[in-house]
């Protein structure tokens, strides 16, 4: 018989007619809940299997939130013996934590750039979970902000700068650096101190446009890491008709940054080599990287642009739309 | 007595992402695939599965799949393309991508392999380049409680700039959303009750507000019951789009950008 499909249905599982409540029931009943029973027991995603994803995330949630709950538990069913031992355990631990807090430095980091009638902002919110009763980083966040240049020097540090409880900061070049009025390309690295967790602190740069050539107000943002990357850079869309695409890249490590970069299209091969100094930066239109094309005769869309080092960079593409003078920008 | 039993270890399967697909006379959305962004397996293949929802959730208007691809292939498809053969005009549709191999399994967290949507117009009412949005998998300690969350920073809604909240829901189920708004004064606007169909994607816009320079800039909140993804554009006044970037959720980690971490949501102690 052909189900009707109601669109604001609220079924988990719409081919076993499971709803939300039922979900919880049957994880709350059963003593180790896993897909395979879902599926034998229950027949959630037996079927169309369309509700996979969203059942293996809310079993992952349930068991998180069992293991918690047995945590609770156990101190609570502890002997009395036990209990005090447990007690004395949680007093000398709370004390440890007061002598030395459980927190950490957050550092993080985004492509800076004023030149050309643009230039970078740095935005945080630091915002309270809505459900908790406070937040677990205190009335306030501490945080200062260093830029390196073009070259890998550093140029500036910002003052020390209190977010508070709620609050949100665009901060533009001239508040963060005001002893510097030249133009820059580079990085900004963002040092949090002493925070308990992220978070909404994960910072953006805001790339806003100062002269009326263009208009932008492109957030993007921090991409800093020191890992080895497990795909490549690249970017999908290098030479869209009617957009001038731009590379911002930042080395973030301590270490030179040097690669082999290449574009593909139409079964034609180009490459050339970069080398970025330890913390230095580009800002660099794609097409001024292959002298060798004709970009007026060739049709280079669809087409792929990537570099082959994995050592992480911090890295952005920024496309103008010529026509309409906009610009836009994502990361990769 | 038999000796207990070694428990299996865990295999890693490749997961699809979403996205949204957007198509009208002015505004089109170029989908492209490439293995180059998350692997470096060359001697794998690699596939791609690309559906578009409509009305039922459990069956796809439109599908494509590649041939198999290699490392550095692009699986590119146009909104033109779906537009064209769905025989519509316009397309503002959830997307969703399955990028495999059948070579390997997914050797770290990065169980996914995303595509991008380059969003281009002829009017500049709709730019931008974003990638398809995990589903499940996706390797954070996320902080949830009864609704999952997530957070923009430092939008403007004043007399030149104002706020487009996209939402996309990759779930079978509807979900309601709120959309909230904290000004730099402390005061938080909230929405009225917003739906997002299963497998459906929605748009919730702040054009109606003009707040005044102290309120800004602000905070943009977005309150789900299912754990859905959101992205956000910033418009002027004359409906050009100057940027377009995805929010986050609450993190209830410090995150470590060294040794990245492999937990998914968590709920918020007590809870």
């Amino acid at each position: 018989m052909k189900q009707t499909v109601n669109l604001e249905t609220r079924y988990v599982c719409h081919c076993a007619r499971v709803t939300p409540e039922d979900f919880e029931k049957i994880l709350a009943e059963s003593e180790s809940p896993n897909l395979r029973e879902l599926k034998d027991r229950h027949g959630i995603v037996g079927q169309c299997t369309s509700c996979e994803y969203e059942v293996k995330g809310l079993l992952e949630e349930h068991l998180a939130e069992r293991v918690l709950k047995k945590k609770e538990e156990k101190t609570k069913k502890l002997p009395k013996k036990n209990r005090w031992e447990q007690i004395s355990k949680n007093v000398r631990a709370m004390f440890a934590r007061q002598a030395k807090p459980q927190l950490e430095t957050y550092r993080t980091g985004v492509f800076f750039l004023r030149k050309d009638g643009l230039e970078s902002h740095l935005v945080v919110s630091n915002l309270q979970f809505p459900e908790s009763e406070k937040n677990p980083n205190g009335d306030h966040v501490d945080f200062h902000v260093t830029l390196y240049g073009e070259e890998g020097a550093q140029l500036a540090r910002s003052r020390d700068i209190r977010l508070p409880n709620n609050g949100t900061l665009e901060c533009t070049p001239a508040d963060l650096f005001p002893e510097l009025d030249s133009d820059v390309v580079g990085a900004m690295y963002i040092d949090f101190d002493n925070v308990a967790q992220t978070g909404s602190l994960r910072p953006y740069g805001l790339l806003v446009n100062t002269d009326s050539t263009s208009r932008a107000r492109c957030h993007y943002h921090d991409k800093f890491a020191l890992f080895t990357d497990p795909g490549f850079f690249q970017n999908s869309s290098p030479f869209e008709p009617g957009q001038t695409c731009w590379m911002a890249l930042s080395n973030c490590q301590p270490k030179v940054y040097e690669s082999d970069y290449h574009v593909q299209f139409s079964g034609k091969k180009f490459s050339g080599h970069i080398r970025v100094e330890p913390m230095a930066s580009r800002w660099v239109r794609l097409r001024d990287l292959f002298p060798q094309i004709d970009f007026e005769r060739e049709n280079a869309s669809p087409a792929i642009f990537w570099l082959d080092n994995p050592q992480h960079v911090i890295m952005y593409f920024f496309w103008h739309i010529d026509a309409m003078k906009l610009w836009m920008c994502q990361h990769h | 007595m038999s000796a207990p039993t070694k428990k299996p270890k865990r295999i890693r399967e490749w997961v699809p992402s979403a996205f949204l697909v957007v198509h009208d006379e002015n505004v089109s959305t170029s989908i492209r695939y490439t293995p180059m962004q998350m692997r470096r397996n060359e001697e794998a293949g690699y596939f791609s599965t690309v559906k578009i929802y409509g009305n039922n959730v459990v069956k796809p208007i439109w599908q494509r799949e590649s041939e198999r691809l290699s490392l550095d292939a692009v699986f590119a498809i146009d909104s033109a393309q779906i537009a064209r053969e769905l025989g519509v005009e316009r397309l503002f549709h959830y997307g969703e991508a399955f990028n495999w191999s059948p070579d390997f399994n997914p050797p770290d967290p990065n169980i996914s392999m995303p595509l991008h949507a380059h969003y281009m117009s002829r009017d500049g009412s709709f730019h931008g380049h974003i990638a398809s949005f995990y589903i499940f998998g996706a390797p954070r300690r996320i902080e949830k409680g009864e609704f999952y969350y997530e957070t923009f920073p430092a939008a403007r809604i004043d007399d030149e700039l104002y706020v487009n909240v996209y939402l996309i829901n990759p779930f079978v189920r509807a979900s309601t959303f709120w959309v909230q708004i904290v000004t730099n004064s402390g005061e938080i606007i909230e929405s009225e009750e917003q739906l997002v169909r299963g497998k459906g994607v929605a748009m919730w816009s702040s054009k109606h507000l003009r707040l005044d320079p102290r309120q800004n800039p602000l905070s943009v909140i977005v309150r789900t019951e299912v754990k859905t993804s959101a992205f956000f554009a910033t418009l002027t006044r004359d409906e050009k789009m100057i940027g377009l970037d995805h929010g986050h959720p609450f993190l209830q980690q410090v995150l470590n950008h060294v040794n990245p971490v492999t937990v998914t949501a968590v709920p918020v102690a007590g809870k």
